[in-house]
């Protein structure tokens, strides 16, 4: 019988564990797999594989499928990412391709993606190239006609030359990069005088024709050189022609390599840079991917994860292929199940061609996430130039324009260099206003009138004239509350500062939920009444506030001077810039099948505050935690009276403190924390009363059963009194 | 000339303002399009209009020409991507030392769909048929190069032997012209000049309908529908992919948006096609599925401005010079008219042969430069603007013109301080008002061309003896220079002179503002291989394939 038992046991056993290894096998939890291709032992390989990875963790976190990520190294070599991605296409699971790096790269091993249909995204290859003609290849970075196109334009609208000198590289990068700055030359009014172009081989040679050209042709006069190169040649360059004479006048810009960390370290070479940073770099301007300063709150949440993660700050190229990854991972959520692989990788093609509009698209840290026909990604993109050897966002900068505006009123905008075209994208320029708030004092928080009281200087730092007087506060109590008038106004040449001293009460969303556990957010929201987010960008002016990259240690010291709440203490204060968007037609019938987006910059100043528990406790809750233990007594005495006396005292001082606090807090429609710990006390007290009730309807009879009886009664409460307490406060306190 | 004029600016005015008009449809996306819709085994197309001919000599409308070059065979063609002349029934041509007498060898492959061949004969018999006053051809002025032919088609007083067109034998044809042309293989590509067979055609019209083209028609529904079958007899027969090809009448554009959308039709766009409707430009450009469809091909029309040149301040260069250099073309096209025209710095239309390369390092035409436009009006005596006389601008009366014009006064206000006034006016009176201005104007014109060669839109339009010349200019180094050219075969010569013509028109003497070269839409589904649309029409399906 035994033996029997046990043979029944095992093969129980053996049976559930196999069909939990098969089910394993092929049930959903099969991982989903997708490629990486890079330069995998460099810088630039390792930022990408960050970025993917960072993103993979926090999707495989959240459960499903796992994503696995299957990595390449192609040396950013071509004829290498040739092979590599024929390896993949053939050899892998993958369902897509993230990559490559470069664009020679990603050229060669395009066709290879196209004839076997592995769609691919690569967040750093900007060759036009790429994309037009492949329906297989996208990219969440700009392309280099756009990027030539919007810098002729600055050039010529914001910077306002006539004329403009170009040097190139003859290799894809530089050529489209010269040709697409050349065309849009052609048709907004800007002259090219000078065209020089190199390759590797006559490099050093065109460097000398140019630097005698331009000293022949005065080089005091006031130039702009546009370098369609990559950052080795355009560093040599820029060195060479100031070392041989061409002075501050001649100014530099250049595309997203000179945005690259190799720009600065290349500069890096040289003394005189080492000395005094921005020797030969200041003044330079560039297109740069991707800014943090002007990104919004996901970018800065992205920043945190990051640091936390690999401890060291992100690369560009890092945001730009966590989005990519993000892209992916949409596209491979959407697929159909049971589907073989080659349907598979079509239909995350499909769907990643799906994201064509603005209202569809993926929300990423670098920009909402959608493509134009090509599969190249819909953003603006940022302009920043040097100073001092750091790179600074760009006072102007050209966002996409989100919304249809009437014709005229679009005309005359175009002719006041306040919207520009290019490629069929409309931009506006938005001005960058720097903005600070530097707080005095928050002492006062009214929970029963949810508003606090603060007092603090806020600036604005910007270039040319900005309407500071349509700020909105928008959670003022005070609804038309204004800025009033400046405490200081400073006007450098081409750079307006002014300071506001704000004194007022602010609405805050108080959530007593966890009460008296509870953390509270003091913030202060505004946004231009009239300006969206395409004609006035917020940046935290992180030096002002002296923030260490926005980081709140350097406030520590500080905050404890203004902050004078009793029973508080400030856990975190946080500066951001988001974006407020609305997709409304207005109502307007023309508007109704367009594409429409308004969006405003919000400035956020947040305060995170925490309650001193410790002390709470102490102040509050201790008559009620002495009525508790008085309670415990009750099981120890035998007179009925007392026992119901006890109890009742317990109900009606709880309910003394229940009736305060509804009168603190009043007007909150959920149940707080601190109140299930009262219900708990009305339990515990009838607990007491229905105790006592049965003890004094047996305690007449004196039998030896009864006393039995009697006893346990006794025993229960002593026992259950304590377990009841403890199970509901840890229950309570434990509760989500 | 005229009228052939008139109607091309009136037919491009009907294309534009039917693309202003159409209603807004929403366009919901359709995710599975692309992967479930399949070609039907054969071509369906919308024609915009009706079709009232099919006789090459009596042509004359965008879809009877899209029709007749499915069933005809010219004696030249264009390549579609260089335009330039390519044999079709001629195998090869020779030109006479002097320029003047062109001799062609046919191919001996082809056949009329009775099986009779297609010979010089029945070039000749076409020929001298379409110059006849009583057959009535629009076209008949493009057979003005040859010899005696407008004599005989206009005064009547020559007898049809003189005209300078032969037989040499049953596969050589000669022609001898008025004067040296070079453009003449270009020209032998159209329709008037197509051999017709000659043994069905009486004196009141066709007894049997025969082709020797790669396509044949079995049936015509009038009104309605017209299936071309593929011609098994064509010399190149197994080269053409499509088998079918059904031709549907469908005057609404938005019907037709509507029915492609369905995949009812394989191909819609530009003026045969039926025009994709402005209204939808915008769904279009954010439908996964139809951006991808999109296409967009030259149409070979160039709208400008002319100034009457005669009429101070406009007879001073550098007052021209500053105005045109103060109008921002490209503004113009993506803001206003919302389209995909390209802004024209000079006035013949790249590729065709004799425009100025837009790519070419050294720059030719006028370009939007402000700056050097308020230089310019300051140099000429009204510094920003002051003291300019009362201008204005006129154009012929419809709203898309007004709008070009509105926008043209809003950036010369802007750009340069000054005002002027615009008028607009029914056709025949704008054309009145242009020959004998009384006050300074600049106004609106499109010149859409005949064939692809700078000698069309250069000496044509501008020729100050020779020319439409409605600027009423009289420079006598550009008649010289388009003179030249004409007469003249070395090719790289020509292109050098024309380039020379150009720079004298556009940017020396500014006598006219090129504003841009149309560009239409077209909306192909992805089956269609191997698809163009050329410039004036003409596109053979033959050279197309359906492949899913």
């Amino acid at each position: 019988m035994k033996a029997k038992y046990w043979i029944f046991i095992l093969v129980v056993t053996l049976l559930s564990s196999t069909f939990a290894w098969w089910s394993g096998l092929f049930s959903e939890e099969e991982p989903l797999y997708i490629a990486v291709s890079g330069p995998m032992t460099g810088n630039n390989g390792k930022a990408m594989l960050q970025g993917i990875q960072l993103y993979l963790d926090q999707i495989n976190q959240q459960g499903g499928r796992p994503i696995k990520l299957l990595s390449f190294d192609d040396q950013n070599r071509p004829e290498l990412a040739k092979e590599v991605a024929i390896k993949i296409a053939k050899q892998s699971q993958a369902l897509a391709v993230l990559g490559h790096y470069t664009s020679s790269t990603s050229l060669a091993a395009a066709p290879i993606y196209q004839e076997y249909g592995i769609p691919a995204i690569s967040g750093s290859a900007t060759a036009d190239e790429l994309t037009k003609d492949n329906d297989w290849y996208f990219r969440t970075i700009f392309n280099n006609s756009d990027q030539g196109a919007l810098l002729a334009n600055y050039v010529r609208k914001i910077l306002n030359y006539h004329e403009a000198d170009i040097l190139f590289d003859e290799d894809v990068y530089g050529k489209t990069l010269a040709e697409a700055f050349i065309q849009t030359a052609e048709f907004i009014g800007l002259k090219i005088r000078h065209r020089w172009h190199f390759d590797q081989a006559n490099f050093k040679n065109r460097l000398e024709d140019m630097t005698s050209t331009l000293l022949q042709d005065s080089p005091s006069r006031k130039n702009i050189i546009f370098f369609a190169a990559h950052s080795t040649e355009a560093v040599e360059a820029i060195v060479s022609l100031r070392r041989q004479g061409i002075g501050a006048n001649t100014k530099f810009i250049g595309a997203d390599a000179f945005s690259s960390s190799n720009f600065l370290k290349k500069f890096g070479n040289y003394p005189e840079e080492r000395t005094q940073p921005g020797y030969y770099s200041d003044g330079t301007y560039t297109t740069t991917p991707f800014v943090f300063e002007i990104a919004d709150e996901k970018a800065k949440n992205f920043r945190k994860v990051f640091l936390k993660k690999y401890q060291e700050e992100p690369m560009i190229t890092s945001v730009l292929y966590y989005d990519a990854a993000m892209l992916i991972i949409d596209a491979i959520k959407k697929l159909e199940p049971m589907a073989t692989l080659e349907e598979k990788r079509q239909q995350v093609k499909d769907n990643l061609s799906q994201l064509s509009r603005r209202e569809d698209a993926v929300k990423g840290i670098s920009s909402n996430l959608f493509f134009d026909k090509n599969g190249d990604i819909l953003k603006s993109i940022p302009i920043g130039f040097y100073e001092k050897g750091l790179p600074i966002v760009g006072g102007y900068q050209f966002e996409l324009l989100s919304s249809v505006q009437n014709p005229d009123e679009l005309l005359q905008n175009v002719l006041n260099n306040q919207i520009i075209e290019y490629n069929g994208k409309f931009l506006n320029r938005a001005r960058v206003v720097y903005t600070g708030i530097d707080f005095n004092e928050i002492n006062e928080i009214h929970f029963s009138k949810s508003i606090y009281s603060a007092d603090f200087f806020i600036w604005f730092r910007f270039k040319g004239d900005f309407d500071d007087d349509n700020i909105e506060f928008l959670n003022a109590l005070n609804p038309d509350m204004n800025l009033g008038k400046p405490v200081a106004e400073q006007y450098l040449p081409g750079l307006t500062t002014r300071t506001y001293r704000i004194k007022a009460l602010f609405k805050v969303d108080l959530d007593f939920h966890d009460y008296p556990l509870d953390k509270q957010v003091l913030p202060i929201y505004f946004r231009h009444k009239e300006l969206t987010k395409d004609n006035l960008i917020y940046v935290v002016d992180a030096q002002g506030m002296k923030l260490s990259q926005f980081e709140p240690q350097s406030l520590e010291v500080k905050t404890r001077e203004f902050f004078k709440l009793g029973g508080w203490g400030v856990n975190n204060i946080s500066f951001f810039q988001n974006y407020y968007t609305n997709d409304s037609t207005l109502g307007m019938p023309n508007l109704f099948d367009e594409q429409q987006r308004i969006e405003y910059s919000q400035f956020n100043a947040t305060i995170s505050i925490e309650r001193y528990v410790s002390s709470f406790i102490l102040k509050t809750l201790l008559p009620v935690i002495f009525l508790i233990v008085l309670g415990y007594f009750s099981f120890f005495i035998t007179a009925f009276a007392q026992k119901l006396a006890i109890g009742t005292n317990l109900i009606l001082a709880t309910s003394l403190f229940h009736l305060k606090l509804s009168s603190d807090l009043s007007n909150i429609g959920y149940i707080i924390l601190i109140e299930y710990f009262f219900y708990l006390v009305y339990l515990l007290a009838i607990f007491i009363m229905i105790v006592a009730l049965v003890y004094h309807l047996n305690e007449d009879k004196e039998d030896e059963k009864t006393q039995k009886i009697l006893k346990r009664i006794n025993l229960f409460g002593r026992i259950f009194y304590p377990v009841i307490l403890f199970a509901g406060t840890g229950a309570i306190v434990s509760s989500p | 000339m005229y009228f052939n004029y008139i109607l091309l600016i009136s037919l491009l005015t009907a294309v534009m303002m039917s693309g202003c008009e159409q209603q807004n449809h929403e366009e919901k996306q359709s995710k599975t399009q692309a992967t479930e819709a399949r070609h039907v085994g054969y071509l369906r197309l919308a024609l915009s209009d009706n079709v009232r001919t099919l006789d090459p000599g009596l042509i004359y409308k965008n879809v009877e020409i899209e029709v007749v070059e499915q069933l005809f065979l010219g004696l030249t063609d264009f390549d579609p991507k260089s335009y330039e002349v390519v044999p079709e029934l001629a195998t090869h041509w020779q030109v006479s030392s002097d320029g003047t007498v062109y001799t062609y060898k046919l191919r001996q492959d082809v056949k009329w769909t009775d099986g009779l061949p297609v010979t010089a004969h029945d070039v000749v018999w076409a020929i001298q048929r379409n110059i006849a006053k009583k057959t009535d051809s629009f076209y008949a002025f493009m057979l003005y190069v040859i010899k005696n032919a407008k004599a005989i088609h206009q005064e009547e007083s020559l007898p049809i032997s003189s005209l300078g067109v032969r037989a040499i034998d049953d596969y050589t044809v000669e022609f001898t012209l008025e004067q040296p042309t070079s453009y003449f293989p270009a020209l032998t590509s159209f329709w008037i000049y197509h051999p017709l067979p000659r043994h069905v055609i009486k004196s009141d019209g066709w007894v049997n309908f025969q082709t020797n083209g790669s396509y044949q028609l079995v049936e015509w529904k009038k009104n309605q529908l017209l299936i071309l079958k593929k011609n098994p007899d064509y010399y190149e027969a197994d080269k053409v992919k499509i088998p079918e090809v059904h031709y549907y009448i469908v005057p609404d554009s938005s019907l037709g948006f509507a029915m492609y959308k369905k995949n009812e039709l394989d191909i819609i766009g530009g003026q045969t096609y039926l025009p994709v409707p402005q209204s939808e430009m915008s769904n279009i450009k954010s439908n996964p599925v139809l951006r991808k469809e999109k296409r967009f091909n030259p149409q070979f029309c160039t709208e400008w401005y002319g100034f009457s040149v005669q009429q101070p301040p406009l007879d001073n260069p550098l007052v021209r010079k500053a105005i045109a250099a103060a109008i921002d073309k490209k503004t113009l096209i993506d803001i206003v008219l919302k389209a995909n025209h390209l802004p024209a710095m000079t006035f013949t239309q790249p590729p065709v042969f004799g425009a100025v390369d837009p790519k070419a390092t050294k720059k030719v035409g006028i370009f939007f430069d402000p700056i050097d436009a308020k230089a310019w009006l300051a140099k000429a005596g009204y510094p920003e603007g002051k003291n300019f006389p009362q201008l204005f601008l006129v154009h012929n009366g419809s709203e898309f013109h007004h709008e070009t014009a509105k926008t043209v006064k809003t950036m010369l206000k802007h750009y340069l301080n000054i005002n002027v006034e615009i008028r607009a006016f029914d056709f025949e009176r704008y054309i009145n008002i242009l020959k004998q201005p009384t006050t300074p104007l600049i106004f609106r014109m499109v010149w859409c061309a005949n064939y692809p060669d700078a000698h069309d839109w250069l000496h044509h339009v501008f020729h100050p003896d020779k020319g439409i010349n409605w600027i009423g200019w009289n420079n006598r180094e550009f008649a010289k220079v388009v003179d030249k050219a004409e007469r003249i075969y070395d090719p790289v010569v020509r292109r050098k002179l024309y380039r020379h013509a150009e720079k004298i028109l556009t940017e020396k003497e500014t006598a006219i503002i090129p504003l841009y070269f149309l560009n239409t839409p077209f909306l192909v589904k992805p089956w269609v291989k191997g698809w163009y649309h050329k410039g004036f029409g003409g596109q053979h399906i033959r050279h197309w394939s359906l492949e899913n």
